[in-house]
């Protein structure tokens, strides 16, 4: 049968994740940082210190002054590494949709019940939780064990809330990367393994550009396009790409996980790096966006870069942002389709050699002026 | 209650934009598809749940077609839900009829189009591309 709650009851569910993150926080202490990101000003706490530098090791680059007053808030716990066990009610909910899963879910993990009301609600992975707040623009994060806590997750931490906390009509967090240049950023659009991360990560070494993402950016279209960094993680498929952008292997920091080979074994990682503990000079964090470029392994010689129609750019930006991120419907493809329509796109036949990729985009980038 | 047609919700995100253009992906396979303006009329329907009869009586209000117009529309259906797009359903409540639109859509056959040749550039992935040792090697090598 399947679940169907009211507003009351919706809040309620926030409620009663609230109260027990206030309980767990009594238990083990907390710990509190805020992170300018998207033109948000976004307040995380977490319950205890086993769940804070795992989610927010990728955000560090965008910490502010605690003093700053936040926009939104996300509050973190666990049960285990807290000793506050999840709300009975919460825990038989969460049971019934381990067992319905489709019938009260979509494919992201959204929540019918919670579509239209005043919180939102996605349960998805291994069981994680995100509840919003809508009006009080609070989020709860959960999941039972920190130590659980999934390698993509520290890759992209909170990502459903974060989307959920910027979203408004005329800015989104788009499955996107981006690479910076003096006046202005290039989106790296595509799916995943299509060359984003390697393309954004070959720029690392390059004087004139600077890296913005790997994977996730948020877009504002409000006026001209602007590209915000959310997460300065950069990954890769496997340990060896490391090895063909110099100097990077060696700051890989889930080696153990990532040598168990991605995608060969259940519990397999892509090796992952965090841009900002050893370039900070290397990054930029907002910019106006000058085009959208999407890159596919050619194994050419040199880049081919080929201009794309604007409403082939829309279908091959959107559709990996709303498979990725649970409550993204018409907002996010209206906002990725303003985008498209007010920059240009272009293919980036990618090389056999990524070193000659930064060449290529700071010679677009300069075309673009 | 009556049998119709539903969108299936659960894999299915969709929007229709103020010219006309819908979009709508799959989002199990992240196959994009968009409709001719005729099909992006009647798409809103079937978000709610619509009977056969509700999408013909909608398309004759509309545009400058006649009755003669069921079996193209009987075909658009069909082409949603061979894609696993839309559901036939048992519990759809049959609609008012609409007044009929003063400045009516001239009518062309309602047609969906998937965009079989992004599929190469959406689902660029190591099985396809890439081989296991990553770039630059490509699953030909």
């Amino acid at each position: 049968m399947a679940v169907s709650i009211v507003d009351h009851d919706r809040r309620e569910l926030h409620r009663l994740l609230a109260e027990a993150f206030e309980d767990a926080s009594a238990l083990v202490g907390s710990t509190a940082a805020t992170f300018r990101l998207g033109g948000e000003q976004i307040r995380v706490r977490t319950a205890g210190d086993a769940l804070a530098r795992p989610l927010t090791r990728a955000m560090e680059h965008l910490r502010v002054d605690p003093a700053i007053p936040a926009t939104a808030t996300i509050d973190a716990w666990d049960c285990t590494s807290t000793g506050r066990p999840l709300p009975l009610l919460v825990d038989h909910l969460l049971r019934l949709l381990d067992r319905t899963w489709l019938e009260d879910r979509d494919l992201r993990g959204e929540l019918r019940a919670f579509r239209d009301g005043p919180i939102r609600a996605a349960y998805y992975g291994p069981q994680l939780l995100s509840v919003y707040d809508v009006e009080r623009r609070a989020g709860i994060y959960w999941l039972r064990d920190a130590a659980a806590l999934p390698w993509y997750e520290a890759g992209a931490p909170f990502r459903v809330l974060v989307d959920w906390i910027v979203a408004t009509p005329t800015r989104q967090l788009v499955h996107a990367g981006a690479i910076g240049g003096p006046d202005g950023a290039l989106l790296l659009g595509g799916a995943a393994n299509s060359g984003k991360s390697t393309t954004a990560l070959a720029c690392l070494g390059h004087p004139g550009l600077r890296y913005m993402s790997d994977d996730y950016v948020v877009v504002d279209v409000t006026s001209e396009p602007t590209v915000s960094s959310v997460y300065t993680t950069g990954k890769l498929k496997s340990l060896d790409d490391f090895d063909r952008l110099e100097g990077l292997r060696a700051l890989v920091v889930n080696r153990d996980g990532a040598a168990r080979g991605h995608g060969a074994h259940p519990d397999a990682e892509k090796p992952m790096i965090f841009v900002h503990e050893f370039a900070p000079e290397r990054l930029a964090l907002e910019m106006p966006v000058r085009a959208i470029v999407f890159p596919r392994y050619e194994g050419l010689d040199e880049c081919r870069i080929e201009s794309l129609p604007s409403d082939l750019a829309f279908k091959l930006l959107a559709p990996s942002t709303i498979q990725q991120l649970p409550a993204t419907g018409a907002g996010a493809l209206r906002c990725i389709r303003t985008l498209s329509r007010r920059v240009p796109a272009y293919l980036l036949g990618l090389p056999t050699d990524p070193r000659k990729v930064p060449d290529a985009l700071v010679a677009l980038l300069a075309e673009l002026r | 209650m009556t049998s119709g047609y539903r969108v299936e919700s659960a894999h299915v995100v969709s929007e229709v934009f103020e010219d006309g253009e819908a979009t709508i992906i799959d989002l199990r396979s992240g196959m994009y598809y968009s409709l001719n303006p005729v099909g992006s009329l009647l798409w809103p329907l079937m978000v709610d749940g619509a009977t056969l009869d509700d999408l013909v009586r909608h398309a004759i209000g509309s545009t400058d077609g006649g009755p003669a117009i069921a079996s193209s529309i009987e075909h658009f259906v069909a082409a949603l839900v061979a894609e696993g797009l839309v559901a036939e359903v048992a519990d759809v409540a049959p609609r008012a009829s609409a007044a009929p639109n003063d400045a009516p859509h001239p009518y062309e056959p309602p047609e969906i189009q998937r965009f079989d040749e992004l599929q190469e550039l959406l689902l660029l992935d190591p099985i396809h591309d890439v081989s296991a040792q990553g770039w630059p090697h490509t699953a030909r090598d």
